[in-house]
């Protein structure tokens, strides 16, 4: 289980988290939503160690996020791959620090997404760096995955991709996805939870089927209205 | 089963041999030319020699410094998002870059070494041999004196990690908080080693000797402390 315990984070002047408190579940593909700014990606890079509180705290499975490492597969939303590696160099490059690499599953991604491992990184194309990102990411067999803004800038028809081989790997109970993202739309379907955040607070969280019901409203919608009225 | 630490390592530093290999192919390919230039057009000038094989041989110094600065790059080529989430700490990341430019500054002056020493019996082979036979009873202290050499450098790269690093802490006025830091700490690690010359009784014989182990142990010593706060400061303060 991943939790916020009261996380207060800035960057000088600027707030990105104001007590933040929440319990993300076990085995759950959870969806953190909210404009551009509102602290998700912020909330990502704690759990994945790389930021840390200004005060509270985070934990991942009870033990301080930079020892849980090798746990989190995470994917951040920009380039972060050495452009002079092809494909199967990064992988093999990667893989090497996980005890959950999976070779395999790496293998059948790899067709699947129709990339090469001769693919030299900085010279493909935005979709396919994307994609090779998830790859890498998913090649993984973590307890945490977290994404990035995946679908932010790509095509339709690699969106649909991504989305596809982010569901045909899930394994419902023992893994538990975070997807942060402010196109709601595309993987409503997707997600079990959801977390609205604006202006580093929590405006509103639950079950998403509940949610729907409840309101009688798709999670989009249900976002528009908890950001106008902050709740 | 945990992945050992001696693999992540390795993987670690040949990801950094490859990012250093263009370096060591160009100290390569200059000596090489330069040897050749000098063997055809100065003919048998042996201090001509001796100059070009200390040029490249301050070529093959200077480069591994150079290449230190890529950490900082790291951040600005968002590399660092790889770096910091793989799970390894800051001795294992910094390790491995000192590691890989200590490398590459063995591998530059071996090739010039080489070079020289063949341009030196392709061109002189009576003078070759007779100051050959003079050198051998020095080689203790041309291998304290080298080693010397590769200390000084790894005191130098962990000035310069050290310095990135405190640059990165802050968001405004980066590149001038790395130039302070790297500046303030040469000079307080100056002052460190001059105060602990002052500790150091040395007497005959082996008067060069000594002084090269001295300076050997003092400088690694210094350049550990540096590169041990660097680490510190890195698993504990760096953040994106």
């Amino acid at each position: 289980m991943i939790e916020f315990k009261q996380v207060k984070k800035y960057f000088g002047t600027v707030r990105a988290l104001d007590n933040f408190q929440a319990e993300l579940p076990s085995g759950r593909v959870i969806g953190l939503f909210g404009p551009n700014g509102a602290g998700k990606s912020t909330a990502l890079k704690m759990i994945a160690g790389l930021n840390r509180p200004n005060r509270g705290q985070v934990l991942v499975d009870g033990l301080d996020p930079r020892k849980t490492r090798d746990r989190v597969a995470y994917l951040p939303e920009i380039d972060h791959l050495y452009p002079w590696m092809t494909v199967g160099k990064a992988a093999n490059f990667i893989g090497t620090f996980y005890s959950d690499w999976d070779q395999e599953k790496y293998l059948g991604l790899l067709s699947y997404l129709c990339l090469d491992e001769n693919m030299k990184i900085g010279k493909i194309s935005k979709g396919q760096r994307a994609k090779v990102k998830l790859l890498l990411t998913l090649s993984r067999r973590s307890s945490y995955l977290l994404l990035d803004e995946p679908l932010s800038g790509i095509d339709l028809l690699t969106r649909e991709e991504i989305i596809n081989s982010v569901i045909r790997d899930y394994r419902e109970g023992e893994q538990t996805i975070i997807i942060s993202t402010h196109e709601i739309g595309e993987i409503e379907g997707l997600v079990d939870e959801v977390i609205f955040i604006q202006e580093g607070k929590i405006v509103l969280t639950g079950n998403a089927e509940d949610l729907r019901e409840e309101r009688n409203m798709s999670l989009v919608e249900i976002m528009k209205e908890a950001m106008r009225s902050g709740r | 089963m945990a992945v050992k630490s001696i693999t992540m390592f390795a993987a670690l530093y040949k990801k950094q041999m490859r990012e250093t290999l263009p370096e060591i192919v160009v100290v390569a390919s200059v000596t090489v030319l330069i040897g050749l230039f000098v063997y055809f057009k100065l003919g048998s000038l042996l201090s001509a020699v001796a100059v070009a094989m200390v040029m490249v041989l301050g070529l093959a110094s200077f480069l591994p410094l150079i290449s230190s600065l890529r950490l900082g790059q790291e951040w600005n080529n968002n590399t660092i998002y790889l770096m910091m989430s793989l799970p390894v700490g800051g001795g294992m990341i910094l390790g491995s870059r000192l590691t890989a430019l200590l490398t590459q500054y063995i591998l530059g002056t071996l090739i010039v070494g080489i070079v020289g020493m063949l341009l030196a019996f392709g061109m002189f082979p009576d003078d070759f041999g007779y100051y050959l036979k003079l050198s051998l009873p020095y080689w203790d202290e041309a291998f304290l004196l080298y080693l010397l050499t590769v200390m000084i450098l790894a005191y130098f790269i962990s000035i310069s990690f050290f310095s990135q690093i405190i640059g990165k802490l802050v968001s405004r006025f980066s590149g001038l908080v790395t130039l302070v830091t790297f500046i303030g700490t040469l000079w307080l690690s100056g002052e460190a080693m001059s105060l602990l010359w002052g500790q150091v009784s040395i007497g005959p014989p082996d008067i060069s000797t000594q002084l090269l182990a001295v300076s050997v142990g003092q400088i690694t010593l210094v350049a550990a402390v540096i590169m041990t706060l660097a680490v510190l400061i890195y698993d504990r303060r760096v953040e994106l």
